[in-house]
């Protein structure tokens, strides 16, 4: 499952107006399999303060749906050098190692909080996937224009309430462009209906022209409650399907 | 043209026109808005007040409110599905700006190496087995425990943190909502300050409804069984409600706020504010037994002649004493003090202009057909006894009272102070017994914060903020310590095995300290610990939640938190609600003494200019600091606290009670000019002003006994020690001052030499 990286494929086949075919469609050339990029995170606290992340980051997606992940800091001084690894499976608990420098060994974070935020950001799962496609239900509520590009207006919403309180939201709506199929915009609820984060796509690339697979290179969340809001900026992107297997390991974070 | 002329000729004028001004301030009372907070009570200056709203501005609202369940256990499926059912939808309400759950607090543990996070209540418990691995799991997490579960399992609490500035009312009423919406199993209660300022709110509407209405007819009581005519009913008691609807709707003029003790302001209008009055329609009876022929033009002169200046006298005195208020740190008390000032001043203008003016209008009385014979009705009979009995012994006299004052005012070390809002409510209130059950079983529902500013992650900094931490939870009514450090020493716990160098501890290293909270930052949400510390960390708060929020306690921790954080330079203020209640209780002591010093001042000053000599000053100072003593004592004997109505009672006594001690004097100087002996005029003071002294004390004294039906303690307190204080200046007119004066002989009486007699009962 990939949190970083959003990318979708340019289907070449006939469109289809069925929202939940769209969203299908989007899901399956949605990752990568495999990228580094160097990441700035901005975490704005909506009073005026900021801090700000920097990351070098590997992913490698693998046959049976798993995907690895390593991110390294790069700055703050204080933290540089910390590194997580995540390993990400489809149908259990995902593995979770840090490695912080001070303490100069590694140690198993186990957290089934999926739906809380990424690094003290606004970025949370529920922002960055929607879920496994039978997890929803989908309607086509019109189309829009955003960003230049036409778009499909699609509802989304929980399957189950208990899906709906693991990603902590009601409902969402997204917009997906007509040519690309990938999003432009998304408007989650919380469980009381109300508008609560609004997130913006940008910086789309064609990142693997054989395939036909885009990035997303920025995200902008705002949440509409208390003002809070992230940014998250990559860069040096460099599409790598082989990227190597030792990246992915307790010995490479505590290295670095 | 005489004043009395005047009044006499425009007497409808005057009339329409006083009932008019009065109407016009009355026309504001409804814009009145009631101020519950504690915090209204201090000064905007005063340090805790001022470091409260920095600390908050940059941590968020200290403000607490509770949902309590009770149950058997609270582990009960049932109970815990309400709860949580509770929880959701309370954390959604737009003035909770945090909340504390079962449900929204984490677990952070280590296991076999492993750092585990997650919620600390994964689920709920359905079996046996499951309720008791539940119950295990949660007695282990210290950040549950004695939080948000009792150690006995069978309360559980939902604490939201309260955005500054939130209206009580719909918060509450909201949450009431929340409750309705999921009935079922557990007894629900609501607790904290939103809880306790509203209960205030309720409670001074109520006392408003109850003890105006009881007051006014007490009043209408007393002065038909005493005139048993009309116009000694309608006349004062008409000043009594003109002069209240000024008073009261200056509050809003002045852009003040009704506060706990300004239901005082218009019950001491019924109790003072019709004096005046009887003593009008008292002597305008007397004139015209006297002279049943008399024109009303000569009726009002001589009424005019006879009272202006002994009432504008008492008047004055009265306004002075209750002016001192003033000087009292308690903002509503100064309010009060020139909310009565401003009332007793215009029950005096209606007393000197819209009652003669009334007199002039209305049809004449008839004449009683009782002859003014002297010490015919028991309390006269009385009074000359008492005079007599007096003037042969003053000494003795002066002795045994000066004995009885000392040994009732020994009560006064006794005495102690009370600025905690909770126990304003009765024990057996809800308010009072919830606020209770907080202490005793979940950290306490009031709050001392310090702050801390620099690099927070330096780990001196922290081992500082953990060593305080530590220290102050086993300080005496401290229910729980929370900081920062802590959190980083917990997850240095959950992180490391028990043999690793730093475990349960804060990291050596700056780069340490952030990594573990970049850790922490990223296992949860990151408005986990903004109330810990700041987006920056540059401030970070440790927050001590109280759980004996007596004034006694909390002054003493006070005291122990800044005598062991007085060095440091990282800590730059220290604030917080219990800390408000402890400074608004040394202002109560402060300004308990302040004003009465003042007012004493004051009063003996002005008595010293009416006589023009310094001795009067002296001989009124006596009866006064007696009267003083004894309320005092009664209070420490008693148990009656200082509070913020109690610190008020000696200046509004002493305003009242000098007004006794002035008639008394006033009259016993005109005998002694006359050609009386001091004894005579002693005695015959007794049983003609003493008198009316009586009448007076005893309708300031039910005026102010509604009081005792107030829903607040200070209140009652008030009622009660007023009732007293005013019966102590009664004595020490009547006995204490004949006392004096006959052993002192002051020339002031006589202006003359001081003149030595007898007195025979015939008299």
């Amino acid at each position: 499952m990939l949190i970083f990286s959003f990318a979708l494929g340019s289907i070449a086949m006939a469109q289809s107006t069925d929202p939940k075919a769209i969203m299908d469609k989007s899901r399956e050339q949605v990752k990568l399999s495999g990228l580094e990029s160097k990441t700035i995170l901005e975490i704005n606290d909506g009073k005026g303060n900021q801090r700000i992340r920097e990351t070098s980051m590997s992913t490698r997606l693998y046959p049976d749906g798993t995907e690895k992940r390593t991110i390294i800091f790069l700055a703050p001084a204080d933290v540089k050098g910390t590194g997580i690894l995540i390993h990400d499976f489809v149908n259990k608990e995902d593995n979770m190692w840090i490695y912080m420098p001070a303490l100069r060994k590694s140690r198993k974070i186990v957290s089934s909080e999926k739906s809380k935020s990424f690094m003290g950001s606004e970025f949370s799962n529920s922002d960055l996937f929607v879920g496994s496609i039978d997890d929803f239900n989908y309607a086509m509520d019109g189309t829009e224009t955003i960003d230049q590009q036409l778009c499909w207006k699609i509802k989304i919403t929980p399957a189950t309430p208990k899906i709906g309180t693991e990603f902590g939201i009601s409902s969402k709506t997204m917009w997906i462009s007509q040519k690309d199929y990938v999003p432009r915009k998304a408007l989650s609820f919380d469980p009381e209906g109300n508008p609560w984060k609004e997130m913006v796509y940008s910086g789309i690339k064609l990142m693997d022209p054989k395939a036909g697979k885009y990035m997303v290179s920025k995200m902008e969340i705002k949440n509409l409650k208390n003002g809070r809001s992230s940014k998250m900026d990559m860069s040096q992107m460099i599409f790598n399907p082989s990227v190597k297997e030792e990246i992915f390991t307790l010995s490479y974070i505590e290295k670095q | 043209m005489k004043i009395a002329e005047y009044i006499y000729r425009f007497r409808w004028p005057i009339v329409v026109i006083s009932w008019l001004i009065s109407i016009g301030f009355a026309l504001a009372i409804p814009k009145i808005e009631i101020d519950p907070d504690v915090k209204a009570l201090i000064p905007k200056s005063m340090p805790s007040k001022i470091n409260t709203e920095k600390i908050e501005a940059v941590f968020g609202g200290s403000e607490m409110l509770l949902v309590i369940i009770s149950g058997e256990d609270v582990l009960a499926p049932s109970i815990l599905e309400r709860l949580q059912n509770i929880s959701n939808s309370f954390s959604k309400l737009p003035q909770i700006e945090r909340t504390l759950s079962l449900f929204s607090l984490k677990s952070i543990k280590g296991i076999e190496g492993n750092m585990v996070v997650g919620e600390a209540l994964p689920f709920i418990p359905h079996t046996l087995d499951e309720t008791e691995l539940i119950r295990k799991e949660l007695s282990d997490n210290e950040l549950v425990m004695g939080t948000v579960v009792s150690d006995d399992f069978r309360l559980a609490a939902i604490i939201g943190t309260v955005y500054t500035g939130t209206d009580d009312k719909i918060l509450l009423d909201s949450v009431n909502a929340i409750i309705s919406r999921y009935p079922g199993e557990g007894e629900i209660n609501l607790g904290g300050m939103p809880v306790v300022k509203q209960s205030i709110t309720d409670n001074i509407l109520k006392d408003i409804k109850i003890l105006m209405p009881l007051a006014i007819f007490l009043m209408l009581l007393i002065l038909t069984l005493s005139f048993r005519n009309y116009k000694g009913v309608v006349l004062p008691l008409s000043v009594v409600i003109l002069s209240m609807l000024v008073s009261v709707g200056l509050i809003p003029l002045f852009g003040w706020k009704f506060a706990l003790v300004t239901v005082l302001v218009p019950v001491m209008m019924i109790a003072i504010g019709n004096n005046y009055g009887i003593y009008l329609v008292t002597r305008y009876q007397e004139i015209l037994r006297r002279e049943p022929d008399i024109s009303r033009s000569g009726l009002m002169t001589e009424l005019s002649a006879a009272l202006s200046r002994p009432i504008l006298l008492c008047a004055l005195t009265t306004i002075a004493g209750v002016l001192a208020l003033l000087t009292h740190i308690i903002v509503p008390a100064r309010e009060v003090g020139v909310l009565s000032a401003i009332g007793i001043g215009w029950a005096l203008i209606l007393s000197l202009t819209y009652i003669p003016a009334m007199l002039g209008i209305l049809p004449r009385s008839k004449p009683s057909s009782k002859e003014n014979k002297p010490h015919e009705t028991p309390l006269e009979h009385f009074l000359f006894r008492l005079g007599v009995s007096i003037s042969r012994k003053p000494k003795i006299t002066l002795l045994i009272a000066g004995l009885i004052t000392l040994v009732i005012g020994m009560g006064l070390v006794k005495i102690y102070v009370e600025g905690n809002t909770i126990k304003f409510f009765d024990s057996k209130d809800p308010v009072r017994t919830t606020s209770d059950l907080i202490d005793k079983h979940l950290g306490g529902s009031q709050t001392i914060s310090i702050q801390f500013t620099g690099d927070i992650k330096d780990p001196e900094i922290m081992n500082r903020m953990l060593y305080y931490e530590e220290s102050i939870e086993k300080q005496k009514g401290v229910g729980q310590v929370m900081s920062i450090a802590s959190v980083v020493k917990l997850i240095s716990k959950a992180l490391l095995d028990p043999s690793d160098p730093g475990y349960n501890s804060i990291p050596r290293t700056r780069d340490g300290v952030a990594q573990f909270l970049e850790l922490y930052g990223m296992s949860g949400d990151p408005s986990d610990y903004e109330q810990l510390v700041d987006f920056n960390y540059e401030n970070a708060q440790l927050l001590i939640r109280i759980n004996d929020a007596s004034s006694r306690n909390v002054l003493n921790l006070a005291d122990y938190i800044r005598k062991l954080t007085a060095d440091d330079p990282a800590i730059v203020r220290i604030g917080g609600i219990g800390l408000i209640s402890a400074e608004m209780t040394n202002s109560l002591v402060t300004g308990q003494w302040r004003s009465t010093i003042i007012s004493m001042l004051i009063v003996c000053f002005l008595a010293g200019l009416i006589f023009r000599k310094k001795a009067a000053a002296f001989i009124v100072a006596v009866p006064l600091g007696m009267a003083c003593l004894v309320l005092f004592g009664i209070m420490g004997w008693s148990r009656i606290p200082f509070d913020p109505a109690t610190t008020l009672i000696t200046s509004v006594m002493i305003g009242c009670g000098v007004d006794y001690t002035v008639q008394f004097l006033w009259r016993q100087r005109d005998e002694m000019m006359a050609g009386l002996s001091p004894a005579r005029a002693v005695v015959k003071t007794l049983y003609t002003t003493g008198k009316a002294i009586c009448f007076n004390a005893f309708a300031v004294m039910i005026g102010f006994s509604p009081l005792v039906f107030s829903s607040f303690s200070p209140i009652r307190f008030f009622g009660i020690m007023m009732v007293v204080s005013i019966f102590a200046c009664l004595i020490g007119a009547l006995i204490v001052i004949p006392a004096l004066t006959l052993i002192l002989n002051p020339t002031f009486l006589t202006g003359s030499q001081p003149q030595i007699s007898k007195v025979d009962e015939n008299n």
